[in-house]
């Protein structure tokens, strides 16, 4: 600390022009629409996703493929075509205000006689009793004999033809496997497809016990190539992507497989491995670009860094690389963990907001200087010097809640801190029926 | 034209006030001194110092005052004075409860 070294910033080059010299890193002010869409999807993956696949023409295999209900009447469930956008509405309704198939778990898992039970297969049941398409009957019989001729799957969010849904719900059949959802794009209603077994090229499945999800990738003909069966039909593998929670996908998985002996053949079972692990197209397949992880939707693409939120003097800056930290089995950084508390403060009634004050994952760090001498945290003046700037605009003591993050030992908690004003007020005198954590704050 | 214009008032009383010292201390404790314009964006602040501590810009947060320092912002913007303190923090990372 003797002679300390001065640096002339000014001097390592001629100012201003550099503001080019680093790449592109836009203001918040002139962010645009893109970002604040993304911003508000990041709790949500889907919104994400879809702004995100804008950037990804490859994802979109043909460009055909008008998503909303395009029905076709394959083999043993032929859903009727206008009708059966309502009657998805409904299903779809039933799946996402999921209360009644909560309620009626129980009772599936008696009356399963012997397939496995499933929280899902009742939300389907739900869902063909609400539709009057033909396709009901089908299914309602299949279920009276407690036969199970169908197996339901409700995966978190499902991919096909590069777009994300959220609520579909994919029905494995003994002849047929159907898509039914919707999209998390504006105005793009609901949708529906089918595809025969013999249309599928194959099915990999993937299972991580860990994170109790499977994630399931389908490889269909495409359908269009189907339809222009005359030839110059661009034959090629369209991929849907899925990826559920399921407690026991096993059980799920044979019950697929024991619809027809051809989902068997087809099945791919990959255990716990991971990831990230590309594969490559079909050889001869004209290139669908198979997205790298399964489990989130790919993120390479490069995109601008996001400020959140904009204008904010103390927003936070979010990039690719933090993005990335959401990975799963990936630590999170200070920055997502800041970005999320600026979210849901931002989230809060504006009227609301003076009751709480969030500090920011860096000031417990900062007050307890944990990186140089832990012991001087108790010397509470030299810790209140530290930290003593970082609330100058607020008062502490009219908060009701203070938060304070705090990142120890690679590990993310939270202080919370209720009606320090309160200790304030009491000047000491009743400090002991006081929890500490009350107190050591507001002594400061 | 410009560039005479701004020349002249850098001389004397003027470049006092347009540049400004600031400390920038690592979370150790060390303590770096920088003099830079009022007007210069703390990008080359964040790069100068990264660069004689031979660290990557992205492994650290500059805090002022407890907020975040964007590489566009300048001294002027946020309102630093001479002889401020600007914190470098190394990003913290870290999970959660919920794996078992």
């Amino acid at each position: 600390m003797g002679d300390l070294p001065c640096v002339d910033i000014d001097a390592i080059d001629n100012d201003h022009n550099c503001d080019n010299a680093f790449s592109s890193a836009p203001l918040g002010v002139n962010g645009d629409d893109l970002a604040t869409k993304q911003m508000c999807g990041l709790d949500d993956v889907l919104l994400f996703n879809s702004t995100s696949q804008e950037q990804h023409p490859q994802l979109i295999p043909d460009k055909s493929g008008s998503f909303s209900a395009q029905l076709e009447p394959i083999a043993s469930t032929p859903a009727a075509a206008s009708p059966g956008n309502s009657q998805l509405n409904c299903a779809l309704q039933e799946s996402s205000s999921s209360d009644e198939s909560v309620d009626v778990i129980p009772d599936a898992d008696e009356s399963m006689s012997e397939s496995s039970p499933s929280t899902s297969d009742i939300l389907e049941d739900d869902v063909t009793l609400n539709g009057h398409g033909p396709s009901s009957d089908y299914c309602f019989s299949g279920w009276e004999m407690g036969n199970s001729n169908m197996a339901v799957v409700c995966p978190d969010y499902i991919v096909y033809r590069g777009r994300y849904c959220t609520e579909g719900v994919l029905v494995f059949s003994s002849n047929c496997v159907e898509l039914k959802g919707s999209t998390a794009y504006e105005n793009q209603g609901t949708f529906s497809f089918q595809w025969r077994i013999d249309d599928i090229v194959d099915i990999e499945s993937q299972w991580s016990a860990r994170l109790r999800v499977a994630m399931v990738k389908l490889r269909l003909i495409s359908k269009d190539a189907i339809q222009v069966e005359g030839g110059q039909g661009t034959s090629g593998i369209e991929e849907l992507q899925f990826t559920a929670v399921e407690l026991n996908w096993y059980k799920k998985q044979e019950e697929i497989m024991s619809l027809d002996v051809r989902y068997k053949a087809l099945w791919n079972a990959v255990f716990d491995s991971d990831i990230g692990r590309d594969r490559e197209a079909l050889p001869g397949q004209n290139g669908i670009c198979i997205s790298r992880k399964r489990y989130f939707p790919d993120f390479d693409e490069p995109f601008e860094e996001v400020v959140y939120p904009k204008g904010d003097s103390d927003a936070v800056a979010i990039s690719k690389r933090d993005v990335d930290l959401l990975q799963p089995d990936t630590f999170v950084n200070d920055t997502i963990i800041d970005f999320y508390i600026k979210y849901l403060k931002n989230e809060m009634q504006p009227e609301e907001r003076h009751r709480f004050h969030f500090f920011n994952s860096f000031f417990f760090r900062k007050l307890i200087d944990l990186d140089k001498d832990p012991l001087s945290a108790f010397e509470s003046k030299a810790a209140f010097q530290r930290v003593r700037k970082w609330t100058r605009k607020v008062n502490l003591f009219e908060k009701d809640y203070v938060f304070i993050p705090v990142n120890f030992n690679y590990h993310w908690s939270l202080i919370v801190v209720c009606h320090p004003g309160e200790v304030a007020k009491s000047q000491g005198k009743f400090l002991r029926h006081i929890s500490p954590c009350q107190s050591s704050v507001a002594r400061d | 034209m410009a560039g005479a214009e701004e020349q002249k008032p850098n001389v004397g009383d003027q470049s006092q006030s347009n540049q400004i010292n600031i400390k920038v201390k690592s979370q150790e404790g060390n303590e770096v001194f920088f003099r830079i314009k009022r007007s210069t964006q703390l990008r080359k602040l964040m790069t100068a110092y990264c660069d004689r501590q031979s660290m990557d810009v992205n492994s650290i947060v500059f805090l002022f005052d407890g907020q975040r320092i964007k590489a566009e912002q300048t001294p002027d913007q946020l309102g630093m004075e001479d002889g401020d303190e600007v914190d470098a923090m190394l990003h913290q990372t870290g999970g959660g409860f919920g794996d078992i």
